[in-house]
Formats: structure tokens, C-alpha cells, sequence
């Protein structure tokens, strides 16, 4: 067996080199093998993480729960709202209308405030508001937003009105989303004479929006409009119009909206006003009002209360209703069961409280947003919706593409770490060493050539 | 019943006991005592970074053995691609019997023509005197594999080297 070759090759392993020093071997052994057992704990970190974040674990799909078990999710208004996360996926790129509520959020990466849009699924989308720009009022029915024009929250696209609203004063929609009323013209600023004395320039316009056609019709020219809030009634054909302005006696104009009658005025005291967009009591009949019981409303005072009154549309009349001693600055957003539901600030409390007025006083309801100022809710939900429903929250997946790249990392590491592992672990018999591939050379290879 | 030492200790008692023969067996598998002295190096430390699963397993050198041949494979595999340029193609050296330094020179040309395949079964064959079936269990092949390979090896050898190689182990 031996011969010549055994001989040959002895001789010349005797040139062999020295071996290396056994404790440096050792020292550089355990550090890789601190290295291979970081990298399976990271492995398996990442493949936690991964899992715990999956798309079928995020808090956006709704479950509602309790009595009204058979109500379809769309129909459930969440009991809490949680902020977005900074790269939630943004509207235009992805809509998700039509949506249950809108709310305006600091917690952006533009360093401006965005408005949130939170979709009949539960899933969060921003729209990133330039600086001074309002957000906008949602439709009732979840689709429209209105601000100096028209979004569709069903498909990203805007459509322009024939001339767009100023969009600093709020529109207000009518209870069917076919029409809102909204001003232009009270973005002018102020315009001084020679002498320095101020110049009226052109009254603001109140105008009817129709949003089939994106129209717009002047209904009334107002010098005050810088408290100006509107109500329409519940079968849309009657809108009060309230203004307020210093040197104006606060009042109300109820108004028709297809120009049949001449408006009716009422003029109120500086601690009375329109309650809200949702100020036509249910059967069209009253105007809900709100009374300061402190001070005049544009006083702000800090320990201001107010109690309900009711505006007689024919007549004029007002009567107070039984609930006295309500504290902070309502506004009048929907009816539910008869009762008219309030979403009020007050002065030293963060966030917004939305309560059911009830004949004694107030009742909160499960209606708790994050972000600052109210929710805007879709109103027709607000009525007739489910309340209480499980509290919500963004899902990480629901991002913009930049966000995707750092978890493709993660990713590709992850792989890139099982598939070593994996290989290492398949070896025959020599973990950490490489398949031998037992088979002759391919023809071809280079040295199967030489 | 003799205590068992420390990891630590029990490793570098089996370098000092071991890795001059697997030095030797290096310089055979790269012919370039350079390559050898890595590839001793970074066997080692493979090994050492697995050392108490190794000595579990109860037999260190075949475990040694195999990791060596495999990583030396592993390399090539890597480094075949490479081109490594030269200004000018060494000759070939001829062979004398009687010569030491000459012979070993001839002896890694003679191995570098073979594939390192070849020159892993030649070296376990012929140098650590291992069976087909023992030479077949360190590379994770089939007997019939090596004695291909075996077959192969020493008919190139003859080709470029025909005093290293007696006649009649050459099968044909």
C-alpha cells in the first residue's frame, strides 16, 4: 500500500510549519463562539419580534364585543383612539374612506400638525396639513371631507368647487351629505384707508355647497362671521346661521335654503348661542341654543357654566331647559335617542369630553381620542352606531414604502442568519464546516483541466 | 478515575499532542507551508469555539480530522475564481531521488496539479494510512467515491510526476 508515494509524501510533511500557540486558538475559538451564539439570539429576537408584529396580531381589526355582538364592526364607534405612528401610511397614497372620524395629531414626521383619518376597518391614514391649513369637516356619512374644496375619502381625488371656500371658518354639512354651507371672502385680512383708518372691504359670502355638482350659491352676505357657526334642519331645507362680531348684536338667521322665504331674525344676548351644526332639534321644530351662566362666551372665563335653551323656529321664542350648571365650552354634534350629545373643552383640561345632555346634566360617553382639540366624527354614527366598542390603535404595517426598507433589513439579516444556521447545522458530522461534496470534479473545473 | 481537566486545558494538551501532524497534514493538502499554517489555524479555532460538544462526542481527532479536509475544501471553493496573477510561470521541477528539498518541492508541484479532492484522498490514503471506508467517513462520501478519486489521483500523478508513483499502484 505504502511504496514509493507513502514514502515521498513523509518526507516532505517533515517541511510542515509550526503549530500555533494552543492559548491563542483558544481565546479566538470562544470569541467566535460568543459571536455564533449572539447571532442566534438575535435570530430569535428578530423572528419574536417579527411574529408579535404581524399584521394578524394588530389591534385594527375590530371584534366588537357585548350586547350588540350581531353589529356589523363598520358600525361600532371605537371606545378609545391611540395616536398614529410616525410612519403610518398617508391618505393620498392609500385611502381608507369612508371613515368613522377624523382628528388632528402633533405626532408627525412634516413637524406640522396632520390630520388622522381612521377608516370604517379600523385602519389609520395621515394627511400631512401644511402650516396654517385647516383640516377640514367630515360629511356625515363618512365620505366627504369639505375644506376650501371637496375630498372623497373613498378615492384620494378632490374635486374643486366652482369657487373654493376660504376654509378658515368650519363649514357645516347638512344632516343628508348633500350640501354644506361654508364662507368666502373672510380671509382678506383687514384693508386700511390714507388716514390709517380701516376700509370695509367686500362682506364675506355664506354660501350653500352642493356636492353633486360642486356648485356653490350665495345665500347671505355677513359683515361677522369671525364667531360664525350654522345649523341645518334635520330635512335640510332651513338653515339658522349665528354670527357674533364686536359692535354686532349677537343673532340668529334661520334661512331657506331654496330662497322661497325671507330669513327670520332673532337676535341674542352676548352669553346666548347657536349650540352647533347639530342644533335643529330631531323634529325640526326648535333650535337648541347654549347660555353662559357666568359670562359672555367670548369672554373665555374660566369657570364658565352653561345650561341648554330651545329656540322656537316659528315663533322665536326661547325657553331654558332643565339641566342647569354644565361646565365648559360645548358644541352640539349629533342627536342620539332624543338626547343632544355635546363634545366640550375646558379651560385647564387637556382633550375633549363628549357627553349626552340629558334633562339633570351630562353624561360622558366611551369616546376617548388622542391627538389635540375633538374628534370630528362621522355624524351619522355617532347617531345611530354602536358606542363602546373595543379601544383601537394603528398597526405598524400600515406604513409608507421608506418604512418598509429597515424591516427588509431586519429581514434579509434574519434570513441571512436562519439559512447559516440551518447549513451549520446540516452538516455531515463536522458542525461548522461545509458540506464535502464527495463527487468527482465536473469536467471542466479548473483543475480537473491542469 | 483521573479527573477531567478544564476545557481549556484539555484543548491545548490535544494541540500539543496533535497539531504538528496536523500541520503535516496541511503542508500536503496546500502544498504551500503558508496556506498550511492558516489552514491549521482557523481548523483550530473552529474547533475550539466547539470544543466541549467535540470532546463529547469522544473521539477529538476524527472530529479534527474531517473539520481540517473540510475547511481546506471550503477554501478552495472560495478561492478558485480568484486569478492570482504571476510574472512568470514557475517550471516544473524534476525529480531526485536522492534529494530532500528537491523531492518535497517536486512532491507539492506533483499534488498542486491535482484537484484537492484527489489530493484529500491521497493524503488520508497514503499518508494518515486510513482505509477506503475510513477515507470515505472523513469526507462524507461514498467508498466507491474514493476509490475513484484514488483512481484518478495516481494516474494523474503518474502522468506528471511518473517516479513518485509505483507501477503497480497505479490500477487501471
Amino acid at each position: 500500500m505504502s511504496g514509493r508515494l507513502a514514502q515521498v509524501l513523509a518526507e516532505t510533511a517533515e517541511q510542515a510549519p509550526p503549530v500555533p500557540s494552543p492559548d491563542d486558538l483558544w481565546r479566538r475559538g470562544r470569541h467566535r463562539r460568543r459571536r455564533r451564539q449572539t447571532a442566534a439570539a438575535l435570530a430569535c429576537l428578530l423572528l419574536v419580534a417579527a411574529l408579535a408584529w404581524s399584521p394578524v396580531r394588530s389591534r385594527t381589526a375590530l371584534e366588537f364585543a357585548g350586547p350588540g355582538a350581531d353589529v356589523l364592526p363598520s358600525e361600532v364607534l371605537p371606545s378609545e383612539v391611540a395616536e398614529p405612528h410616525l410612519w403610518q401610511r398617508t391618505f393620498h397614497g392609500d385611502p381608507n374612506g369612508p371613515v368613522k372620524l377624523t382628528f388632528t395629531t402633533g405626532h408627525s414626521l412634516n413637524l406640522e400638525t396632520a390630520l388622522v383619518l381612521i377608516g370604517d376597518d379600523g385602519s389609520y391614514r395621515l394627511d400631512y396639513l401644511s402650516p396654517g391649513e385647516e383640516p377640514g369637516v367630515l360629511s356625515p356619512n363618512g365620505r366627504w371631507l369639505l375644506g376650501q374644496n371637496m375630498t372623497d375619502l373613498t378615492t384620494g381625488d378632490t374635486r374643486k368647487l366652482d369657487r373654493a371656500l376660504s376654509g378658515i371658518t368650519p363649514a357645516v354639512w347638512a344632516p343628508d351629505s348633500r350640501t354644506a354651507v361654508g364662507v368666502i371672502g373672510d380671509d382678506t385680512g383687514t384693508s386700511y384707508g390714507p388716514d390709517g383708518q380701516e376700509i370695509d372691504g367686500p362682506a364675506p359670502e355664506i354660501v350653500l355647497v352642493d356636492v353633486a355638482s360642486g356648485f356653490t350659491r350665495t345665500i347671505l352676505r355677513s359683515p361677522d362671521t369671525s364667531r360664525w357657526r350654522a345649523a341645518f334642519s334635520p330635512d335640510g331645507g332651513r338653515l339658522a346661521v349665528f354670527s357674533a362680531a364686536p359692535g354686532h348684536a349677537p343673532r340668529v338667521l334661520i334661512i331657506d335654503t331654496h330662497g322661497g322665504e325671507q330669513p327670520r331674525e332673532i337676535t341674542l344676548t352676548d352669553r346666548q348661542q347657536l349650540a352647533g351644526p347639530a342644533a335643529w332639534t330631531p323634529d325640526g321644530s326648535r333650535i337648541l341654543l347654549t347660555a353662559g351662566d357666568t359670562c359672555a362666551w367670548a369672554d373665555l372665563c374660566q369657570e364658565q357654566t352653561w345650561h341648554p335653551q330651545r329656540l322656537d323656529a316659528a315663533t322665536g321664542t326661547i325657553a331654558d331647559d332643565t339641566a342647569r350648571g354644565l361646565r365648559g365650552y360645548p358644541t352640539v354634534v349629533a342627536w342620539r335617542d332624543g338626547e343632544p350629545i355635546a363634545q366640550q373643552t375646558r379651560d385647564g383640561h387637556d382633550g375633549c369630553e363628549t357627553v349626552t345632555v340629558t334633562a339633570t346634566g351630562a353624561r360622558t360617553l366611551p369616546l376617548a381620542v388622542a391627538g389635540g382639540g375633538c374628534a370630528d366624527y362621522a355624524r351619522d354614527l355617532l347617531e345611530t352606531g354602536a358606542l363602546g366598542g373595543p379601544g383601537i390603535g394603528p398597526s405598524p404595517w400600515q406604513a409608507q414604502w421608506w418604512a418598509y426598507l429597515p424591516a427588509a433589513v431586519l429581514l434579509l439579516v434574519l434570513v441571512q442568519v436562519v439559512r447559516v444556521i440551518v447549513r451549520r447545522r446540516t452538516q455531515v458530522g463536522v458542525p461548522g464546516m461545509p458540506p464535502a461534496n464527495g463527487r468527482p470534479e465536473p469536467a471542466g473545473s479548473p483543475e480537473s483541466e491542469a | 478515575m483521573p479527573p477531567i481537566p478544564a476545557a481549556p486545558d484539555s484543548f491545548r494538551d490535544y494541540v500539543h499532542a496533535r497539531g504538528a501532524a496536523l500541520s503535516r497534514t496541511a503542508l500536503l493538502l496546500t502544498s504551500d507551508p503558508h496556506l498550511a499554517e492558516d489552514l491549521v489555524q482557523q481548523t483550530l479555532i473552529a474547533v475550539a469555539s466547539r470544543w466541549e460538544r467535540v470532546m463529547a462526542g469522544g473521539d477529538p481527532d476524527a472530529y479534527v480530522r474531517r473539520a481540517l479536509y473540510h475547511q481546506h475544501i471550503s477554501w478552495w471553493r472560495r478561492w478558485r475564481r480568484e486569478p492570482v496573477p504571476v510574472e512568470r510561470l514557475p517550471e516544473p521541477a524534476g525529480f531526485e531521488p536522492h534529494g530532500g528539498l528537491d523531492t518535497a518541492i517536486a512532491v507539492r508541484q506533483a499534488l498542486r496539479r491535482l484537484t484537492p479532492k484527489q489530493r484529500a484522498v491521497l493524503v488520508l490514503r497514503y499518508f494518515d494510512d486510513l482505509t477506503e471506508a475510513q477515507t470515505a467517513a472523513v469526507l462524507g462520501v461514498g467508498v466507491g467515491t474514493v476509490k475513484s478519486q484514488v483512481r484518478d489521483a495516481l494516474a494523474r500523478l503518474r502522468t506528471v510526476a511518473p517516479d513518485l508513483v509505483d507501477l503497480q499502484e497505479v490500477p487501471r
